[in-house]
């Protein structure tokens, strides 16, 4: 996994793991013992619990968001060692040049037919970039390549009956 | 014989004021409904299996020809998501509002409605199963054009108007919805048509000093998001259609074309809202339902309010999230899909609020524990989960490494089964003793469904979720070796989770068959 796909898998679980057992410890107050033990529930508190949710709910989304504004691709581009320029087809990518020397490179993304998708992985299977590439336009991305050896490319927007034999490939050295 | 008429008219608790039905209405709707809701399990069932024949390919049991196996999943995904679990919720909404006292009050868009989708339904199925359009669900132009000799150009149309019926179905009911949500029964204090949506959409508590009612009562909390619903896809089915007239027009003459990227917004203008399809009346029918469960009132306020309405403005403009990685050096839609994040996670306090309503309304209750209201608790776990993954979807660093993979894939079938689909399963055991004056047959049987469903579901979409995570990309007839692990293993939790929904189904069906209720349907069925 990558450094994103690990911060996504930590985040997902921890807040699985709280809200489950949240929305667990609530059904649990049903339990006739429950109920009789302990005291009558506060409608009115309830109630304005949910302003206090609600503001909870939009802060902490602001702060995902304001924490993740720097992994906006576009808004943050770094500056290219070189450049890959890239063809993609029903149901191949042609990368030119074929062989690049590890660092920033820029990738762009032309196809002559319907929309692909461009996914990036290195050696040992990790993606490390992904763009889609829509049909008239350029779509540019930036990777940072520092594993040297054979990276793959796959079509990660379907585009026909070959969709899953979209399979390109491009060589890091050192 | 009067049985029928107290089911609505004697209020079930005490702060249930349904206004008394007359019986014709009640009849009438009542066979609508179960119209509905009897064809969408049929689609189920079809759209089941083209499923399963997807998966097992995938784990290389029996290999189906490739663009055989993509003309599957395109009539699988819609099938599944719109003629199965729309379809069901669409009728399901029906019944809610003459619960609530806003029976529909003409039948002619309900019918319009009901006959343009199992048209429609029928004619995807044949343009994909037979004549070979496997472009998928989303049918992303150019592609439908770019077949390479796997279907033709008259395929392509056929399949544009046939989904076409499936979006003239999706409007007819926001007309049949909104005509009825401003019935009498909204108590409004001016005749205008647009206030009365106003009074619908719960702006009485938001905004006193404008919005009245006429009477004591208020608009009851489930019409909210059902008020919501009806105008977000009467406005987003449009642009939708016209993207489907104009393939129909290139499919009769191949030298007319369209911009890609203004279809894919087009597209996607819809794409997104129609998961709402789902999960907006999911939401009517647990706002209507856990509070009879729990024998106490929602517990809701102006923060609800707000929310809904939030909703129902952030509804309409939220498609770029799914055209993220979508930003050519040319033109400004990196512009529009920076905006379009914050404006998705706007629309995610309408949820959020809503758990907490729910979850405080269950507190301390005396909760009704029965196969339907089972089924729904396990349905807002399953929103709960599915929904975190929806926000992680939503912000765009993430959406980096998680787009088309198999982990999104994996998040809507939690989504969608497990969530939305565990609660639509629930107000099917719930309101069957309604509509037939028939006990449930077996609660046992609805245990093994619903246990079953839940350990082979969860399961079955932890083997996309996690191969997803890795990078594993989505929408591959043969997937990569890295990952094969992931899709063999998913076969036993899918073996599971279709013995599962078979129980449930024969359960449904013997419900119907057996004898009617000897005693008071109200105190049976419990809600
Ligand atoms: C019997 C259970 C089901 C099985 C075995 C199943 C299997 C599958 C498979 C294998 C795919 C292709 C995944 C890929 O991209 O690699 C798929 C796609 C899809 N499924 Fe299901 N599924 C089931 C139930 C459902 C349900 C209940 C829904 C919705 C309510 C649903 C909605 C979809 C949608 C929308 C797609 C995407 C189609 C497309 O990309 O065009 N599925 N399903
Ligand atoms: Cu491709």
């Amino acid at each position: 996994m990558n450094a994103t796909q690990l911060t996504i898998t930590v985040m997902y679980c921890a807040v699985t793991a709280i809200g489950v057992v949240a929305l667990a410890a609530v059904i649990a107050t049903t339990r006739r013992s429950k109920r009789e033990a302990g005291s009558e529930p506060n409608i009115e508190k309830m109630e304005r619990g949910e302003n206090w949710w609600a503001i909870m709910t939009v802060a902490i989304l602001v702060i995902l968001f304001a924490a993740t504004f720097a992994g906006i691709p576009w808004l943050n581009r770094a500056n290219a060692d070189s450049t890959v320029q890239v063809r993609a087809l029903q149901f191949a990518f042609v990368a030119q040049p074929a062989s690049v020397p590890a660092g920033t490179i820029d990738f762009e993304v032309k196809s002559d037919d319907v929309s692909h998708g461009f996914a990036l992985y290195d050696p040992d299977n990790v993606m490390v970039a992904q763009i889609q590439v829509l049909p008239n336009v350029t779509s540019t991305v930036t990777a940072k390549l520092d594993k040297p050896g054979p990276y793959t490319i796959r079509c990660l927007e379907f585009c026909g009956f070959n969709h899953h034999n979209m399979i390109g490939r491009i060589e890091v050295t050192q | 014989m009067s049985t029928e008429a107290r089911t609505v008219s004697t209020p079930a608790l005490p702060y249930d004021d349904s206004p008394v039905l007359d019986e014709a209405t009640i009849k009438k709707t009542t066979s609508i409904v179960k119209r509905y809701m009897w064809t969408a399990t049929l689609f189920l069932v079809i759209a089941g299996i083209l499923g399963v024949v997807l998966r097992q390919s995938q784990a290389d049991i029996v290999r189906t020809d490739d663009n055989l196996w993509y003309a599957l999943m395109t009539a699988h995904g819609l099938g599944a998501f719109v003629a199965w679990a729309g379809f069901f919720l669409m009728g399901s909404l029906y019944w809610i509002l003459m619960r609530l006292g806003f029976p529909l009050r003409t039948y002619i868009f309900a019918e319009i409605s009901y006959w343009s989708m199992v048209i429609g339904t029928l004619g995807i199925v044949w343009t994909t199963v037979i004549a070979g359009f496997g472009a998928s669900w989303v049918a992303l132009y150019p592609l439908p054009f770019y077949s390479q000799g796997k279907w033709s150009d008259a395929a392509t149309g056929w399949f544009s108007f046939s989904v076409l019926l499936a979006g003239v179905s999706i409007l007819t009911w926001c007309v049949a919805l909104i005509v009825a949500v401003t019935g009498p029964a909204i108590q409004s204090s001016k005749n205008g048509w647009l206030y009365k949506v106003g009074l619908a959409l719960g702006l009485a508590t938001l905004w006193p000093s404008r919005f009245k009612h006429s009477g004591e009562r208020k608009a009851p909390y489930p019409l909210i998001p059902i008020t919501v619903i009806a105008i977000n896809m009467f406005l987003m089915t449009l642009p939708f259609a016209l993207l489907l007239v104009l393939m129909i027009i290139q499919s009769i003459d191949g030298s007319f074309t369209t911009d890609p990227q203004f279809a894919k917004n087009l597209l996607w203008a819809f794409g997104h809202p129609v998961v709402y399809l789902l999960l907006f009346p999911v939401v009517a029918n647990l706002y209507y339902f856990i509070p009879r469960y729990a024998k106490r009132p929602l517990i809701a306020g102006r923060v609800a309010v707000l929310a809904w309405f939030v909703a129902l403005i952030t509804n309409c403009f939220l498609w770029a999230h799914h055209m993220y990685l979508d930003y050519p050096d040319e033109g400004a839609q990196w512009l529009l899909n920076t905006i379009h994040e914050p404006v998705t996670f706007a629309i995610v306090l309408a949820s959020s609020v809503s758990i907490y309503a729910l979850s405080a309304t269950i507190f301390k209750s005396n909760f009704t524990w029965n196969a339907g209201s089972k089924f729904m608790i396990a349905g807002i776990f399953g929103w709960l989960t599915a929904g975190f993954q929806g926000v992680l979807n939503a912000d765009i660093q993430f959406n980096t490494v998680l787009h088309n993979t198999q982990w999104v894939v994996g998040h809507f079938h939690h989504m969608a089964l497990l969530g939305m689909g565990m609660v639509l399963m629930g107000v099917f055991y719930a309101v069957l003793p309604h509509l037939y004056h028939k006990p449930i047959y077996s609660e046992a049987l609805a245990d093994i469904h619903l246990w079953g469903m839940l350990i082979g579901g969860y399961g079955w979409v932890i083997c996309w979720l996690i191969p997803g995570l890795e990078g594993a990309p989505r929408r591959w007839a043969v997937e990569p070796e890295a990952w094969d692990v992931w899709t063999k293993a998913s076969i036993p939790f899918l073996a599971l989770l279709v013995i599962a929904i078979a129980v449930g189904l024969y359960n449904y069906v013997r419900t119907i068959t057996g004898s009617p209720f000897t005693v008071d349907v109200e105190r049976v069925a419990s809600v």
